[in-house]
């Protein structure tokens, strides 16, 4: 399993046990951990896992310059990403009537995720507006197409891997730990605090 | 007179008899008249029992400790189950009935020891059962972090309950460990017996119930962490939705990277890793052979020389009369325009002159005119068509032509 392991690794997968059941079973073993730890130490890595531990990933042992720049890059991809992520993740949430975040291992079913935001004007709406993201496909408007150009997105920065193509089925990977960790992350940086709540729309008054 | 076993037999019996309205008080609460097949027998019945306990107007309930064990043995789980709430009360009565059975003694009265003996017995199973129950009951609800109910507020406030549950069963057990009680009853007179039932029903089960006890705790206290933990990470993923969506012209800043930047922004960028097959590497050889063998084999291209066709006799050419023939009315009307001055001419009385447009109904041979004369062709732009019409009923929508004056525009 090693070999199959050390290629995800190398090339930047998140190893969860979604998406890669078996190599996230070989890391689970801690002398697995070890062999993989020394291999990429050598190539200046180190093997980490998300904070909620549902993910594997390879990181920088030592920070250089070539690093600091590899790093910048990366962050620069995020910035453009992050406000997709959250806005899509959140929405679906709130359309699908959970309370709680997505997590490794929650499905998401396009169908269901249409109808909830179809039964919905306002988050209807919000996806519309959040729905010129992706590659290709002509902007016709409809939310249908828009929804899934998100979702095949999604699928191809490794957030939801695809487990039922016939009936839509997603289901979200341990990449989903990551960006809770960036979104920490942002919210310690620009001092913004979890109790924000929704704005009550003001009441029409009356003449 | 019928000896226990057989009152026993003849209430399970009458249980059996009104099990349909003993199976439907459980299920839906509560039972009327109606439900009772027997026409109100079986709800009498099972009042006298104590099995059905009245209700509200005309209702009954099941006695709650049917419906227990009903609980118990269908392993209904109960929202906020008292579980094992019995075991500290239990516990208190084992020293009060072996004081009892010791005074029977003392006082000769044997047959009463012996009863309370039995009470003791009975005693002692309940402990046992309640704990054994309790244990159970919250090892399926740790373990299943209490499926039964759908919202994590609901599920944090049942596991702040169930630890709360725990923990008196802890002291509970906690207390039978430290009160001695098998030292006391191996003083007491008889007390072997009471000794015996103690031992094999409690006293041996200590040391599990108690492991398992820390295992049930660790696992609530567990998921009691995680349910707050992921209770805060929706808060803030909410928190920041709503700061992106008031804040539209928000960028991250750039970063400073630390040499102890946290791991997520350690991150190492992917390899683009791309593999070759070392030809030169004879040991695997073999592979490369049937990797060879198993690529279907291209056919040389052969060109097959076109075979020469013979030509084909022309066809037979087309004879005049078979060739489109003008109509009769277009004949006619050329004939009408050659004929046509400055005089204007009525164009019916022009056709009675042709006695070959017989043929030809006046409405058609008029209509044909009137379609010349709006196509506005070349050979009649110096006609001018001039319809002569019937008056009809006004905005009725038609107009009767009846025939056409045609002269040379001057």
């Amino acid at each position: 399993m090693f070999e199959q392991t050390m290629p995800l690794l190398l090339s930047g997968k998140f190893i969860c046990e979604v998406r890669y059941p078996d190599a996230y079973r070989f890391l689970a073993n801690e002398s697995n951990q070890k062999d993989v730890n020394a291999y990429l130490a050598r190539i200046g890595r180190a093997l980490v896992m998300t904070e909620q531990r549902g993910a594997w990933y390879a990181a920088y042992e030592r920070i250089g310059a070539d690093e600091k720049r590899a790093i910048k890059e990366e962050f620069a991809r995020i910035k453009q990403k992050v406000r997709f992520l959250v806005d899509f993740f959140v929405k679906a949430m709130r359309a699908s009537g959970m309370e709680v975040f997505y997590s490794r291992g929650d499905k998401i079913e396009a169908h269901a995720l249409m109808a909830a935001i179809d039964g919905n004007p306002g988050l209807r709406a919000e996806f519309q507006a959040m729905g010129n993201v992706g590659r290709g496909g002509a902007t016709d408007g409809k939310l249908r197409g828009s929804l899934d150009r998100q979702l095949k997105l999604l699928v191809e920065d490794g957030f939801l891997v695809c487990v039922n193509e016939e009936r839509e089925i997603y289901q979200v990977t341990g990449k989903i730990e990551y960006l809770t960790e960036i979104v920490q992350f942002l919210m310690t940086a620009e001092n913004i605090g979890d109790d924000i709540e929704e704005e009550e729309a003001p009441l029409p008054r009356l003449l | 007179m019928p000896n226990h076993s057989d009152l026993v037999i003849t209430h399970l019996n009458e249980l059996h008899k009104h099990r349909q309205l003993i199976a439907a008080a459980y299920n839906r609460g509560e039972v009327d008249h109606s439900d009772d097949p027997d026409g109100g027998r079986g709800l009498h019945k099972l009042n006298q029992a104590r099995i059905l306990i009245p209700y509200k107007e005309g209702t009954y309930r099941l006695a709650s400790s049917l419906a227990k064990h009903l609980d118990e043995a269908l392993r209904v789980d109960r929202l906020y189950s008292m579980v094992g709430a019995d075991v500290a009360d239990l516990d208190r009565r084992l020293p009060e009935i072996a004081d009892l059975v010791a005074h029977a003694i003392f006082d000769g009265r044997l047959d009463d020891a012996d009863r309370y003996i039995d009470e003791f017995d009975r005693a002692v199973f309940a402990l046992s059962d309640s704990v054994t129950v309790a244990l159970q009951f919250l090892r399926v609800l740790a373990d299943n972090r209490f499926a039964n109910v759908p919202t994590y507020a609901e599920k944090r406030a049942q596991n702040e309950f169930y630890l709360g549950r725990v923990e008196s069963i802890s002291q509970a057990l906690g207390a039978i460990q430290s009160s001695d009680l098998l030292h006391t009853l191996e003083d007491t007179p008889e007390g072997e017996r009471m000794c015996e039932t103690y031992r094999f029903q409690i006293v041996n089960h200590l040391p599990q119930w108690r492991a398992q006890l820390l295992d049930i705790t660790a696992i609530l206290r567990d998921y009691l962490f995680r349910t707050r933990q992921i209770e805060l990470l929706a808060k803030r993923m909410r928190a920041f939705e709503l700061f992106l969506k008031r804040t539209p012209s928000f960028v991250p800043e750039e970063i400073e990277v630390f040499d102890d930047a946290p791991a997520w922004m350690r991150r190492a960028a992917g390899f683009s890793m791309v593999a070759h097959p070392c030809i030169q590497n004879p040991v695997q050889e073999e592979v490369f052979y049937d990797i060879a063998m198993a690529i279907p084999s291209v056919r040389p291209l052969i060109n097959v020389p076109p075979r020469l066709g013979a030509l084909l006799p022309d066809e037979t050419e087309l004879r005049d009369d078979e060739l489109a023939r003008a109509q009769p009315w277009q004949e006619a009307l050329a004939d009408l325009l050659a004929d046509v001055g400055e005089v204007p001419v009525s164009a019916l009385v022009w056709k009675t002159q042709r006695h070959d447009l017989a043929q030809l109904d006046d409405d058609i041979w008029l209509l044909c005119l009137l379609h010349e004369g709006s196509l506005r062709r070349k050979r009649s732009a110096d006609v001018n068509f001039e319809p002569i019409t019937v008056d009809t009923e006004p905005l009725c929508g038609n107009i009767y032509v009846t025939d056409l004056l045609l002269s040379k525009v001057r």
